[in-house]
């Protein structure tokens, strides 16, 4: 005889499985969140004309804020561990909200600092892009590629129609107003989304990953077949696995962060117009999206570490072609290759350390890969624009970005997922409990 | 900027505000419609989102009830 809970759970089957309005959930606060506070740039002109800043100094909170948020990463993450992805993202939201909105009666430099910089930036990693995907993860064993792509799909989408809608809303109502609206849109959409909606994991509406019927040993509940899955996320970090995927990570953010900041002054450099460098980083930002969810597909059909060296892969080449073919076909070359694969590594990355260290300890294995990724990025910013000054070109850094691509392949090749992943290591078919 | 602002703060500009007006006026022009419509319908847009969630969640709740 079937029990209560197994009818229950297979009624539940015909409709549409709840991780999906996990992901969905997951996505629209990524999109709202990053896209709040990567649209800082458009409050840039604005906030100087009124407070008389320059522009070293509008950029400080930015900037701390990037570091801030990036350290935060592996506290947020063992928090995470500790107290559910709920809890974090509730927290995270509210301090997001209270910030954006503190952020309209902005006084002075230091006031900005503080609450753009500081609170907003540690609010940020509760809510973050690292906390949803590893509550995902939870949801889904089968499809947990797809579902992280499609939450990284957030930000990129976020910044693209955020933006756009804070600049036109500075220009109707001034930049307070704008915070404030902003704010409210976390406070009110966010917020309550999230208190309805999120749970912590399927066993606690009594399903199992991927909505499949219940079985009689949940797969990633039993972690004992996979070598590397520990209760100590200490000795993790002693395995070599995590640091070829940190690694590589770091080199990710290494040479998004040069795309990001140098694309357009380098453009511009080579002789091409401002609205022409814009456009081609416009189509950049696009294939993004695009870029991340193939690549959130692809990782549940095929090996995740190949799908990553070809990512770095593509990458690489996209930096070789600036070098190697300096017009506007390296140009639109790199932006493709660029754009399809700059947020592309999320997917991968974060679905191949759940499959490997199991659940336990995701958040904060997850939140030590980001925070490098994150450090990637802020060093090489710095590096380019350093170099070009040295070196009167975009050449060096562009070299060194494709070099340490061609190492990162190579690194997420090597590893070996076959003998570590769960994917590979336990038996998925579903046995029906029958009472 | 001084030299620790200039590594703290990595460049000029946290975003490219050139690049911000240059989107805001492509926007305006492929759009074509006043800035308050395109205000508006953005903000419908963001909105959809959630309002389309916790449609399915009800929906999913009714339907497993029954």
């Amino acid at each position: 005889m079937t029990s209560d809970l197994t009818r229950k759970n297979i009624r539940k089957q015909k409709g549409i499985y709840y991780g999906w309005l996990i992901v969905a959930t997951s996505f629209f606060i990524s999109f709202l969140t990053v896209g709040t506070r990567n649209g800082f740039g458009v409050f840039v002109i604005p906030m100087s004309k009124d407070f008389g800043w320059d522009r070293g100094a509008i950029s400080l909170p930015a900037s701390i804020g990037f570091y801030v948020a990036g350290i935060c990463q592996p506290f947020a993450g063992r928090l995470f561990d500790r107290i559910g992805g709920r809890r974090m993202m509730l927290i995270g939201l509210l301090g997001i909200a209270i910030s954006t909105l503190s952020l309209s009666f902005t006084f002075n430099i230091l006031f900005l600092i503080i609450m753009f910089g500081i609170v907003g930036a540690i609010a940020s990693s509760g809510g973050s892009l690292n906390i949803a995907v590893a509550l995902t993860s939870k949801w889904f064993r089968k499809k947990r590629s797809t579902a992280i792509g499609i939450i990284a799909a957030g930000p990129p989408m976020g910044a693209m129609i955020l933006i756009p809608l804070s600049q036109q809303l500075i220009d109707l109502i001034g930049w307070e107003r704008t915070w404030i609206v902003l704010g409210l849109l976390i406070l009110f959409l966010a917020v309550p989304l999230t208190y309805l909606i999120i749970r912590e994991k399927p066993e606690d509406l009594g399903l199992i990953e991927d909505g499949q019927e219940r079985i009689t040993t949940t797969p990633d509940s039993s972690t004992s077949n996979m070598p590397l899955a520990t209760d100590d996320w200490k000795q993790a970090l002693r395995s070599p696995l995590i640091w070829q995927l940190s690694g590589a990570y770091f080199v990710c953010g290494f040479t998004t962060g040069i795309i990001s900041t140098h694309f357009v002054p380098y453009a511009i450099e080579q002789g091409y117009t401002p609205s022409l460098a814009a456009t081609v980083f416009g189509v950049m930002s696009g294939l993004n999206v695009i870029g991340v969810l193939t690549a959130g597909k692809l990782g549940d059909r095929f090996q995740r570490k190949n799908l990553l060296a070809i990512i770095y892969a593509l990458r690489g080449v996209g930096y070789a072609l600036l070098l190697i073919s300096p017009g506007l076909v390296g140009l639109w070359g790199f932006a493709i290759l660029a754009g399809f694969s700059w947020i592309a590594t999320v997917p991968p990355t974060t679905a191949l350390t759940a499959d490997v260290y199991g659940l336990k300890n995701i958040g904060i294995l997850s939140g030590v890969i980001f925070m490098l990724h994150q450090f990637g990025g802020g060093l090489s910013i710095q590096m380019a624009g350093e170099l070009r000054d040295l070196t009167g070109s975009y050449d060096v850094p562009f070299l060194i970005a494709a070099v340490l691509l061609a190492i990162a392949s190579v690194v997420s090749f090597s590893i070996r997922e076959k003998k570590y992943s769960s994917r590979y290591l336990i038996d998925s078919k579903p046995i029906l409990q029958t009472g | 900027m001084n030299r620790f602002q200039s590594i703290v703060a990595h460049h000029g500009e946290p975003g490219d505000p050139v690049l911000f007006e240059w989107i805001k006026h492509r926007l305006e022009e492929l759009v074509g419609i006043d800035p308050l419509a395109v205000i508006v319908i953005v903000l419908a847009f963001i909105l959809v989102i959630p309002i389309g969630i916790v449609t399915v969640y009800i929906w999913e709740r009714h339907h497993s009830k029954r």
